[in-house]
């Protein structure tokens, strides 16, 4: 399978401090690539490398080459690229408004205007993250009344009303209880069908479950990758090895 | 070891009680004083009669002060929440964002009778404007830019960053994120913030006294006309002495009425987004005095 | 069409702000340069530590030295910031200590109000209580440092009471847990945890509060009695601020007088420029001792 993100060579400092540094990375197309390690190692950084997010902040430097589906992501537009790859955040971050209105905030902006349409597309992705039929009734409620778990899913859905090609998750169930991770690993399996999905995680068993793919970095440099089961059962690095053993991390 | 405790609790309680009986005297004291002057006439009509405030009302302090008000809050808060705009999601250089800080302080720190004598020498002498709510206005906006600016970039850096940043990733640009996240989730500090500055602005005496209030005009027609306010109006009743004193405390009274309904207003604003809860704690206020 | 629009509000925004900060660039300038032109008269030693302020030429000679006003300034605003001082911090510890989030819901608005009032009504108020209280106890004229002091005192407090109770909420909030574990009763431990603890930040809004009580104008003049005397406690006296305000009417503009309210208000404005870069100063070294 072709991948749709390609990462060579990239390498990037936050103040002159290396925390990643020549990355080689194929994203494969409609898979979950779960990007695993010690808390530090870059794993966030490496994921906002991908939309850019981490080319606008001040004082970091990001070099080598990212491309999404062939094109250089430096030389798309940071609106394109942004829509194009959808990121959700670690502790959910609705916007404090209505539920509706944060799922149609992004497609207004892209200039849908026809309530009827609206009105479906708030549905379907509803529908899609498996929240609709727990909030079909109060669509004006505030989304900060909604529980943690169903938060992140809003959070979701509201990240597919842009109709990305790639989602990123920055550790999207550290923040929720056994339940509702569950509930969003089950909706991640669903969701591959239609979307490449990068996931990062401290949580192994959740690796474990749901990744086609995963992605060891340590120190910042890229360890070792593999298929989920293959990866699992037989690291071939020793720093792999010893962190699925537990050693550190 | 008691003793520090029973010390401690009587220090409390009589600190709370002396605070509390301060706002009550005060508005106890001007209220009682005040309620035998006022009317619908006292609000309604010009001041009349030989001496200043003898007879007749205070409409056209009411309306001058208004007008004041009303020049400053357009004049300085427009550009104060620019500013904290600015500084909050445009500005990405350090050293600018800490000399625009400098400036924005040390404007802040004028003491407002000075900020009278400039707009007295610039604009009513200099530019040759005279006074007029315009020369008045611009000295009061200057004062509570720094006041409103404050308050506005506080209540901006408090907005979680991940909530900006979830609506960068959606690909929207920065215009459309200030207007459709940040200002609405702002809003109740914002209104807040313009009420209190407004409050702030229509009290002031000293940048009024040389640019644009005077003892006696009838209710502003213009921008460019001198008016009367209501602060400098109590102060030229107070300094005439005894004849003027029902009159003076009349007007303290409109004056503090003014206060406490802006105040309430200002309050539930704050305590309505607050019930959003993106903000533990209200904007705690400071005016300079 | 979007992108457009993003720049012209982005130009917009940029456009505002510089235009805001080159207008209070301008004022400060302004400031400055119309105060220089006194000093080529009035030598700086004369004007900052002469106590003779004879403005207009009745005697064959004029003389700027605002010695006393420095002064009264000063002293008016040390004194009125110790008074509100007292109270406040009592007033913290209860609002912090003895009531719950609720309560203070409630009381912070309500203290506010003070911070709200015209500083004329203070003034005004001022005169018609404090100064009738002064002169039946016997004080001539009634107007005085002390009233001045306790009418700015008051207000000062709201602003005493915000900062220091927020300190001291925080400190509370840190160490409630170990207190309770070790069983210390709720007032001991205000008194000897909650208030040492918030020292620093106190003596912060101590200067600060100094500071802001050095600008005020209209509610010191109006009870202080305005006599360019050496300040005392019961006698009268008069603050930078309010020679600007009293004599800016009459000062002939370009004459060496109205220069000197000029150097005046900015000798006021180095004195508070002084104060806060102290604050500045004081603040980045506890935070480096904190840390």
């Amino acid at each position: 399978m072709d991948p749709i993100l390609t990462l060579r060579g990239v390498s990037a400092a936050y103040d002159g401090t290396p925390a990643l540094t020549g990355i080689d990375l194929d994203i494969p197309e409609r898979q979950i690539t779960a990007i695993i390690g010690p808390s530090g190692c870059g794993k966030s950084t490496l994921l906002r490398c991908m939309d850019g997010l981490l080319l606008e902040e001040p004082d970091t430097s990001v070099s080598g080459d990212i491309r999404l589906d062939g094109t250089d992501i430096r030389s798309l537009r940071r609106e394109d690229l942004r829509r194009r790859v959808g990121l959700v955040f670690q502790t959910p971050t609705p916007f404090p408004f209505s539920i509706y209105r944060n799922l149609t905030y992004a497609p207004q902006y892209y200039g849908i205007r026809d309530k009827k349409a609206l009105d479906a597309l708030v549905r379907e992705t509803l529908e899609t993250v498996g929240l609709y039929d727990e909030v079909k009734d109060d669509l004006q409620k505030s989304a900060r009344k909604l529980s943690g778990g169903q938060q992140q899913r809003l959070c979701i859905a509201r990240a597919l009303t842009a109709r990305p090609e790639v989602l990123l998750l920055d550790e999207p169930c550290s923040a929720l209880d056994v339940k509702s991770i569950q509930v969003i690993e089950s909706l991640l399996l669903r969701l591959r069908e239609q979307y490449t999905i990068v996931i990062v995680t401290h949580n192994l068993a959740q690796a474990r479950r749901i990744a086609d793919q995963v992605v060891f970095l340590n120190d910042g440099r890229l360890v070792e990758t593999g298929d989920g089961p293959s990866f699992f059962a037989a690291p071939q690095q020793e720093e792999a090895r010893a962190f699925l053993s537990g050693e550190f991390g | 070891m008691r003793i520090r405790s029973i010390l401690a609790r009587l220090w409390a309680w009589a600190g709370i009680l002396l605070t509390i009986g301060m706002v009550l005297f005060l508005f106890g004291f001007v209220f009682w004083k005040g309620a035998g002057s006022i009317s619908l006439e006292f609000v309604t009509t010009a001041p009349k009669g030989a001496v200043l405030g003898m007879e007749g009302g205070i409409w056209p302090a009411i309306a001058g002060s208004f007008c004041f008000t009303l020049t400053a809050v357009l004049l300085g808060g427009i550009p104060a929440v620019a500013a904290a705009l600015y500084m909050v999601f445009y500005c990405r250089h350090k050293k600018l964002q800490s000399l625009i800080r400098a400036v924005i302080q040390c404007i802040a720190g004028i003491p407002s009778i000075v900020l009278g004598l400039f707009s007295y020498s610039f604009f009513v002498r200099d530019l040759g404007l005279g006074r007029c709510i315009l020369s008045g206005g611009i000295a009061l906006a200057v004062m509570i830019l720094p006041f409103i600016e404050v308050r506005a970039e506080k209540a901006f850096r408090e907005l979680p960053p991940q909530t900006i940043q979830s609506s960068y990733a959606l690909g929207c640009a920065r215009s459309y994120t200030i207007w459709h996240v940040v200002l609405p989730a702002c809003r109740g500090e914002l209104v807040s913030g313009v009420i209190l500055g407004a409050c702030y602005a229509m009290g002031a005496t000293a940048p009024l006294i040389f640019t644009g209030a005077v003892a006696y005009a009838s209710a502003p027609t213009s921008l460019l006309q001198p008016a009367m306010a209501l602060p400098l109006h109590l102060y030229l009743l107070v300094a005439q002495g005894a004849t003027s004193l029902g009159t003076a405390y009349g007007t303290a009274f409109v004056m503090m009425a003014l206060i406490l309904v802006s105040n309430l207003l200002a309050t539930l604003f704050t305590g309505r987004s607050e019930r959003h809860g993106s903000h533990p704690h209200p904007a705690r206020r400071q005016r300079r005095l | 069409m979007r992108k457009w629009i993003d720049r012209i509000w982005s130009a917009a925004v940029v456009l505002l702000t510089a235009l805001a900060v080159l207008a209070l660039a301008f004022v400060i300038y302004f400031i400055v340069r119309e105060a220089l032109p006194t000093f080529r008269e009035v030598p700086l030693r004369d004007f900052l530590f002469g106590s003779r302020w004879m403005p207009i030429d009745y005697t064959g000679s004029t003389s700027f030295g605002i010695f006393h006003f420095i002064l009264g300034t000063l002293y008016v605003s040390a004194l009125a910031m110790l008074l509100a001082l007292a109270v406040s911090l009592g007033a913290s510890l209860f609002l912090s200590c003895a009531v719950g989030a609720r309560t203070r819901q409630i009381l912070y608005p309500f203290i506010d109000l003070l911070a709200g009032i015209p500083s004329v009504v203070y003034g005004f108020v001022g005169l018609m209580v404090l100064v009738k209280l002064f002169l039946k106890a016997g004080v001539h004229t009634g107007s005085c440092v002390l009233a001045a002091a306790i009418v700015l005192a008051v207000m000062l407090l709201p602003y005493l009471v915000s900062s220091c109770s927020e300190t001291m909420l925080k400190v509370k909030c840190r160490y409630e847990g170990a207190a309770d574990a070790l069983g210390i009763d709720r007032w001991h431990f205000a008194a000897t945890v909650v208030l040492p603890a918030s020292f620093r930040s106190i003596l912060l809004s101590m200067i600060l509060a100094i500071g802001r009580a050095m600008g005020e104008t209209m509610a010191v003049m109006m009870v202080m009695g305005n006599a360019n005397l050496f300040p005392t406690l019961l006698g009268k006296g008069e603050t930078i601020a309010s020679v600007i305000a009293l004599e800016m009417g009459t000062a002939v503009a370009g004459s060496t007088h109205y220069h000197a309210l000029y150097a005046a208000g900015l000798v006021l404005m180095l004195m508070l420029f002084l104060i806060n870069s102290a604050i500045g100063l004081l603040r980045r070294r506890f935070l480096r001792e904190e840390v």
